[in-house]
C-alpha cells in the first residue's frame, strides 16, 4: 500500500465489485458461448493433427457438398467417406452422419455407453451421440423414424448403441453411409467429404486426385450446392487438413477468432459506463475521507495510485467471480439445451487470453475512471 | 413529491446513468435485430426449397414399423388418388434380420432390375440387401415371421431409398407373413387438400411429411433465439447491478436534499417513491435510447460492412421484440434499485 490507512469501507467497494463481476460475467458468456460455437465448428471434423479431409470446393457449407465417394481410393490409406445430412428426429432438427462404420472407426474413437457399436452388416440401425439421447430420451433398442430436409424421404432406424466421443458428434447420429446418401438424395457413388488419415500429407492427395494446389478456388455466397453440378471436375475437389478446412469455411463468412473476440469486447465496452457510474459511486462515497487525506498532505497522484492498488485486488476477484458466472450459466443454458448451434452444443472452455483480456480492460477502465472522478 | 422527483432528475449524474442504461440494453437489441435478420434469411433460403408432396399417415408417436392404421381407405380415395397402405414387419432369413415391406400396389415400386412382385410367393429385394446377403433374382428365399413363406425374387430394386434394404412384396405375401391383416401406414403422394386429410383422421393418428425442411429451418431458428434469450439473462443481471450503483450514486449525491425532505416531514415511503420513480424514469429513457442506439449501431456496422466487403446485412428489430427488452430493462432495474432505496438517507453502504 503507498497509504497507511485504510479509508476504502468493504460495503462500499462491494458495489463496484458487484457491478464489475456482472459485467465480467457478461463478457465472459459472450466471448465464451461464441468461442466455443467456433472451437466446436473448426474442430467439427477431427482435433487429431493428420486428418486430411477431400471435399467439394463449389460447397457453400460443410454439409451440402458432394465428392465421388470413391476418390483416394487407389491410396494406401486409412478413409472415410461421410455424408453428413441435416434430417427431423422427433420433432426436432438434428444432423446424421452416414459412415462405413469399419473405416471411420479407424480416424475416430468413439466410447460405446450402452448397446453395441455398429458394424458393416448393420443395414437399418444407428448409434446416438450421448448428448442427443439425453436430449431426446432415446435408448438402446428404441426405433426412430428420421425425416428428410433436403430430399424426399423417410428412413426408419433401429438404435443399436449410445456413444460417447467428447466431440460434436454427441449431438449425432451415426448411421450406415447409405442412410446418409437416401436423406442426402444422393447418388450411392457420392459423399459428403472423404476424410483420410496416415502418413500422407495435403499436396500428396492433390497430386494423387489430379489436382494443383493453385486450382482450388473457393466460391463465396449462400445457397447450398446442388447434385445437378455432378460430376465433379478435378478443379471443383479439395484436400484440406480438418482444422484449416473448417476454419476456411468459418472465414468465408467473415467469422474468425479474431473477429468473434472483437464482438465479445464490444459487449465489455457497452457495460463500461456502468463500471465507470458504480467508480463514479464509490470514489462520491469516500469524499470525506479523499478530504481529509489531501488535507494531510497526499498529492492527486498518490492518492490515485493508492486507491488503483487497494482496488487491484478487488477487480481481479471479480473478473474470476465474472467467470466463474458465466461458466456456470452456460453449463445451466447448456443443460436446459437453450445452448445450441446447428443443433449442436458448443464446448465451454475457459481460455486464459479472455481472462487476461477482460482482466486488461477492466484495469483500464479503473485508471481512465479514477482520473476524472479524483480530479 | 413532483419537486423532489425534479429536483433528483436535475443532478448532474443522470445523463451518466441514462447513458450506462442504454449502452447496456444496446448490447440485446442489436445482437436480436442481427438475429433477426439472420433467421429471416434462413427462411427465406429453406422457402425456396419445394418441399416434394409425399405424406404418411401412421400412428402418433410411432415409427412405421410399430405403427398400426385403421381408416377407411374410401375416405382417403377422395382427396387423393396415390394412396399406398404398407404392412411392415420384421421377418428372419438364413439368420439375418430383414425388413420386409409389404405394398397394396406394387406400381408404386420405380428402379426395379427384373420386375415388380406380382404374386404371394414372389418378392423384390431392395440392392444393398442383395450385396450384403448375396442373393440373385430367381432365387428361393424363405422368410420367417410369425409364418414362414418361401417367396422368388423377381426384381432387384435401386431406388436411393429405404427400400434399397428391404424386401418388397404384395400386401397379402406381408399380412400372410405377419399372421395379422392389418396396415403399418399409408403413404399418400400428391394429396390435393392436406388439411382435408387431417381432418378426416382419428385421434390416434397423424399425418407426416416426409421432407421437413420448414420445420428444420424453424428449430435451427429457435435454436439461435432460445440462446439470445438465456444469454440476456446476463445483460439484465448487469442492467441490475447498473441500476443498484445508480440508486446508490443518487442517495449518495442526494444525501443533503433527502434530509432536508426528512426533516420536513416527507415519510421513509416518500423516499422510497422518489427512488424508485427516478431509477424507472432513468431505465425507461435508457432502454428507448438504448433500442434505437442498438438498431441504429447494428444498421451503421452493416452499411459500413457493405461499403467495405460488398456483403452486408439489414438489421431488424420486432416492436413485440423492442417492448419485451423495454420491459426486462424496467423489471430488472426496478429489482436492483430496491435495496439501496428501502435503507433511509442512503445509509445503505
Amino acid at each position: 500500500m503507498i497509504l497507511g490507512f485504510r479509508y476504502l469501507r468493504f460495503k462500499r467497494i462491494l458495489a463496484l465489485f458487484i457491478v464489475l463481476s456482472l459485467s465480467s460475467m457478461l463478457f465472459f458468456t459472450t466471448a465464451l458461448s461464441l468461442m466455443g460455437f467456433y472451437r466446436g465448428f473448426t474442430y467439427y471434423l477431427g482435433e487429431e493433427k493428420g486428418v486430411i479431409v477431400i471435399y467439394d470446393i463449389k460447397s457453400r457449407t460443410p454439409f451440402t457438398g458432394l465428392v465421388p465417394a470413391n476418390l483416394g481410393d487407389n491410396l494406401n490409406i486409412t478413409r472415410s467417406p461421410e455424408i453428413i445430412v441435416p434430417c427431423i428426429l422427433r420433432n426436432e432438427s438434428v444432423f446424421l452422419r452416414g459412415v462405413i462404420p469399419q473405416n471411420f472407426l479407424r480416424i475416430d474413437r468413439i466410447k460405446m455407453e450402452e448397446g453395441e457399436i455398429l458394424g458393416n452388416d448393420d443395414l437399418n440401425s444407428a448409434i446416438v451421440g450421448k448428448n442427443l439421447a439425453e436430449r431426446l430420451h432415446i435408448r438402446t433398442g428404441d426405433k426412430l423414424l428420421v425425416l428428410g430436409v433436403l430430399a424426399d424421404r423417410y428412413v426408419e432406424l433401429d438404435v443399436k448403441g449410445i456413444f460417447s466421443s467428447s466431440s460434436p458428434m454427441d449431438d449425432e447420429i451415426i448411421a450406415p453411409l447409405h442412410v446418409g446418401q437416401w436423406l442426402r438424395g444422393a447418388d450411392y457413388s457420392y459423399v459428403t467429404l472423404i476424410r483420410i488419415k496416415g502418413e500422407v500429407n495435403q499436396s500428396k492427395i492433390l497430386e494423387e486426385l489430379g489436382i494443383k494446389p493453385s486450382e482450388e478456388k473457393e466460391e463465396k455466397g449462400l445457397s447450398p450446392s446442388v447434385p445437378s453440378s455432378l460430376p465433379l471436375k478435378a478443379g471443383e475437389i479439395g484436400a484440406k487438413e480438418a482444422y484449416d478446412l473448417m476454419r476456411s469455411y468459418m472465414e468465408r463468412y467473415g467469422l474468425t477468432r479474431e473477429s468473434l473476440l472483437v464482438l465479445s469486447s464490444t459487449v465489455l465496452l457497452l457495460s463500461s459506463i456502468s463500471i465507470a457510474v458504480a467508480f463514479r459511486t464509490v470514489v462520491a462515497q469516500h469524499r470525506d475521507e479523499i478530504e481529509v487525506i489531501r488535507s494531510v498532505g497526499a498529492s492527486k497522484r498518490i492518492l490515485k495510485a493508492d486507491i488503483l492498488v487497494k482496488l487491484l485486488p478487488w477487480a481481479a476477484a471479480a473478473s474470476l467471480t465474472g467467470l466463474l458466472l458465466a461458466v456456470l450459466t452456460l453449463n445451466l443454458i447448456q443443460r436446459a439445451g437453450f445452448l445450441q448451434v446447428l443443433s449442436h452444443s458448443p464446448p465451454i472452455s475457459v481460455d486464459p487470453l479472455i481472462f487476461l483480456l477482460n482482466f486488461l480492460f477492466v484495469l483500464l477502465l479503473m485508471l481512465v475512471s479514477l482520473r476524472g472522478d479524483i480530479n | 413529491m413532483s419537486l423532489g422527483y425534479k429536483m433528483l432528475l436535475r443532478k448532474r449524474g443522470t445523463g451518466l446513468s441514462i447513458l450506462a442504461i442504454s449502452l447496456l440494453v444496446a448490447i440485446p437489441a442489436s445482437m436480436s435485430s442481427v438475429v433477426n435478420y439472420i433467421n429471416s434469411q434462413v427462411e427465406i433460403l429453406g422457402g425456396l426449397v419445394i418441399p416434394s408432396k409425399t405424406y404418411i399417415i401412421m400412428s402418433k408417436n410411432s415409427t412405421p414399423s410399430e405403427s398400426r392404421v385403421n381408416i377407411s381407405l374410401e375416405k382417403l380415395r377422395a382427396v387423393s388418388n396415390k394412396i399406398f397402405p404398407q404392412k411392415i414387419i420384421q421377418a428372419n432369413l438364413t439368420g439375418f434380420k430383414v425388413r420386409v415391406r409389404g405394398i397394396s400396389n406394387m406400381s408404386f415400386l420405380t428402379g426395379i432390375k427384373g420386375r415388380a412382385a406380382e404374386n404371394v410367393d414372389e418378392a423384390d429385394v431392395g440392392k444393398i440387401l442383395v450385396k450384403t446377403l448375396n442373393i440373385s433374382t430367381g432365387e428361393n428365399i424363405t422368410l420367417s415371421a410369425k409364418k414362414a413363406l418361401t417367396v422368388r425374387v423377381v426384381g432387384i430394386i435401386e431406388s436411393k431409398t429405404q427400400l434399397d434394404a428391404e424386401i418388397v412384396v404384395p400386401l397379402e405375401t406381408a399380412w400372410e407373413l405377419s399372421g395379422d391383416r392389418s396396415i403399418s401406414l399409408i403413404l399418400i403422394e400428391d394429396p390435393k387438400d392436406v388439411n382435408k386429410i387431417r381432418s378426416i383422421l382419428p385421434d390416434n393418428l397423424e399425418l407426416v411429411q416426409a421432407q421437413c425442411i420448414r420445420e428444420f429451418v424453424q428449430q435451427t431458428n429457435l435454436q439461435t433465439l432460445s440462446f439470445l434469450n438465456a444469454w440476456s439473462i446476463a445483460v439484465y443481471a448487469a442492467v441490475s447491478a447498473a441500476s443498484y450503483t445508480i440508486a446508490t450514486r443518487l442517495i449518495t449525491e442526494s444525501s443533503y436534499e433527502l434530509t432536508m425532505l426528512s426533516a420536513l416531514g416527507a415519510k421513509k415511503r416518500l423516499i422510497f417513491a422518489l427512488i424508485l420513480c427516478y431509477t424507472t424514469t432513468v431505465a425507461l429513457i435508457g432502454s428507448i435510447l438504448g433500442i434505437s442506439l442498438g438498431v441504429a449501431g447494428a444498421q451503421i456496422a452493416s452499411t459500413l460492412l457493405r461499403w467495405i466487403k460488398n456483403t452486408g446485412i439489414s438489421p431488424f428489430l420486432d416492436p413485440l421484440q423492442a417492448f419485451q427488452i423495454l420491459l426486462l430493462t424496467l423489471i430488472s432495474s426496478v429489482l436492483g434499485c430496491i435495496y439501496p432505496a428501502l435503507k433511509p438517507g442512503g445509509r445503505c453502504l
